[in-house]
C-alpha cells in the first residue's frame, strides 16, 4: 500500500508545468509595464480606456485650436492691475459690520470693571463733595444733612447699562465725499447704592452717542 | 500727464508670464461669462490676488501653481459677478443688451484663425459654445490650459473620475455633433 503511494508521489514530481506561449508571455509582460504606466497618470488611461479612436482623433483636433491672444491693451491694462495690487483692498478687509444688534449689543455689555470703576469715581467724589473732612477708603456715597452729624453711607451694589433706543439714520456724506453711516444710540447706565438700612439709592447716568462708521459703495 | 505716460509704460514682473499665458486664462474667463468686458474684469480680479499672494510672499507653490490657483478664482470671480448681475437685473427687471460688449465680442473671436477654413472647425467652436458650461469647461482647462483631471476636481471641486468623465461625455457630445452636421450635409 505505502509503495504504490510512493510511486503515486514520484510519477507526480515527474511532472513539469507546460512552459507560457510566447503570446501569454507578451501579453502578461504586456500588463506588468502597464502597472507601472498606470501609477504615472491614472487619469489617461481613464480616458484611453474610455475613448475610442474617433474621440481621440477629435481631441487630437481640439488641441491644435489656440486660444484666440489677447490684445496688447488688455495686457497692458492687466499687468499694471496686478503691479497695482496693493492698492486694492480685499474684501474680508472691507468689511464693516453693520449689524445695528451686534454694534449696539457690544455698546450694553460694558465690561464690569468698567462698571465697578465708574462706580468707585462717582463714590469717591460725592463723598468729596458732601464732606472733605470725612474721605473714606472705600466707594462709598456719603449722603449728610446740614446740622446732623451722623452720615448715612451709601455703598455700590450692581451696575447697568441698558440700550434705550438706537436709529439708523442712513447713509450720510462728509465733507470730504466719504460715505458714512450714521448710527445714533442712547444708552441709560445706572448705580444701584444700598445704605445699613436696606435703603436703596439708584443714580442714573444717560448717554447719546452717534457713530459713523465707513461704508463701500459700489 | 507724464505720470500717466510713465505708469502706462510700466511693466511689471508679471508681464512675460501674462504675455505668455494670458490668453488661455481669458478663454476660460469668457466661458464662464456673458462677454467679453465682464470676462476681464473677471480675469483681472483673479490676477490681483495672485499678484498680492505672490508679492506678499503668502502664495504656497512656485510659479506651475499659478494657473491652478487662477482657474479656481476666475471661476469664483465669475460666479460672483453673475450673482451681481442677476440681483441688477432683478431691480431693473428689464434684460438690455449691451451692444458695446456684444461688438467686442464679436470682434474677438475665441481661437486663433487657422490658415485652412474648414468646416469641421467651425462648427467645433460653435459647439464648443453651446456645450454645457460643466463640460465645456473641463474640456477648456485640459485642453488649452494642460491642467491634469486632479488639477481639474480640485479646482472645480470635483473628484477625478467626475472631471474625466465630463471631458469624455463633452468629447462625445462634440462629435455627435459632427456627426449631426453630417447627416445635415453641412459636410
Amino acid at each position: 500500500m505505502e509503495a504504490e503511494v510512493n510511486v503515486v508521489k514520484e510519477t507526480l514530481k515527474d511532472l513539469k508545468p507546460l512552459p507560457l506561449s510566447g503570446k501569454l508571455l507578451d501579453r502578461l509582460a504586456g500588463a506588468m509595464e502597464q502597472v507601472g504606466a498606470e501609477e504615472k497618470s491614472e487619469e489617461e488611461t481613464i480616458i484611453h480606456a474610455t475613448l475610442n479612436q474617433d474621440l481621440v482623433a477629435l481631441e487630437e483636433r481640439l488641441k491644435d485650436f489656440v486660444p484666440h491672444g489677447m490684445p496688447e491693451n488688455m495686457i497692458g491694462r492687466l499687468d499694471e492691475a496686478m503691479s497695482r495690487w496693493h492698492e486694492k483692498v480685499p474684501l474680508e478687509e472691507k468689511i464693516v459690520p453693520m449689524n445695528p444688534r451686534e454694534t449696539f449689543a457690544k455698546k450694553s455689555y460694558c465690561p464690569e470693571w468698567r462698571s465697578v470703576a465708574a462706580v468707585a469715581l462717582l463714590g469717591v467724589g460725592a463723598a468729596f463733595l458732601i464732606s472733605q473732612d470725612q474721605v473714606t477708603p472705600s466707594a462709598r456715597v456719603l449722603v449728610g444733612n446740614a446740622g446732623r452729624t451722623t452720615p448715612v453711607v451709601f455703598t455700590p451694589g450692581e451696575a447697568s447699562s441698558s440700550v434705550v433706543s438706537a436709529s439708523d439714520h442712513g447713509v450720510i456724506w462728509t465733507k470730504d465725499g466719504l460715505p458714512v453711516r450714521c448710527l445714533e444710540v442712547e444708552v441709560k447706565n445706572q448705580v444701584y447704592f444700598t445704605n445699613e438700612r436696606g435703603e436703596k439709592l439708584i443714580l442714573e447716568q444717560p448717554k447719546r452717542e452717534v457713530m459713523f462708521t465707513p461704508v463701500e459703495l459700489d | 500727464m507724464k505720470a500717466t505716460a510713465r505708469r502706462t509704460s510700466h511693466k511689471s514682473c508679471f508681464r512675460p508670464w501674462l504675455e505668455e499665458n494670458g490668453s488661455r486664462f481669458l478663454l476660460f474667463a469668457r466661458q464662464q461669462t456673458r462677454s467679453l468686458a465682464d470676462a476681464e474684469d473677471v480675469l483681472q480680479e483673479a490676477l490681483v490676488k495672485l499678484a498680492r499672494k505672490v508679492e506678499e510672499g503668502t502664495f504656497v507653490g512656485g510659479e506651475e501653481a499659478w494657473p491652478s490657483f487662477l482657474y479656481t478664482q476666475i471661476r469664483r470671480e465669475a460666479i460672483d459677478l453673475g450673482r451681481k448681475d442677476d440681483r441688477r437685473r432683478k431691480r431693473e427687471e428689464t434684460v438690455v443688451n449691451d451692444d458695446r460688449s456684444l461688438k467686442r465680442d464679436i470682434e474677438m473671436p475665441l481661437f486663433e484663425e487657422s490658415g485652412n477654413r474648414d468646416e469641421t472647425r467651425r462648427i467645433l467652436i460653435e459647439g464648443l459654445k453651446v456645450l454645457p458650461q460643466k463640460f465645456a469647461e473641463v474640456i477648456n482647462m485640459k485642453l488649452w490650459g494642460e491642467q491634469t483631471f486632479a488639477e481639474i476636481g480640485e479646482a472645480l471641486g470635483i473628484s477625478l473620475n467626475t472631471a474625466a468623465s465630463r471631458y469624455r461625455y463633452g468629447i462625445e457630445a462634440l462629435r455627435k455633433q459632427l456627426v449631426t452636421s453630417r447627416l445635415k450635409g453641412d459636410l
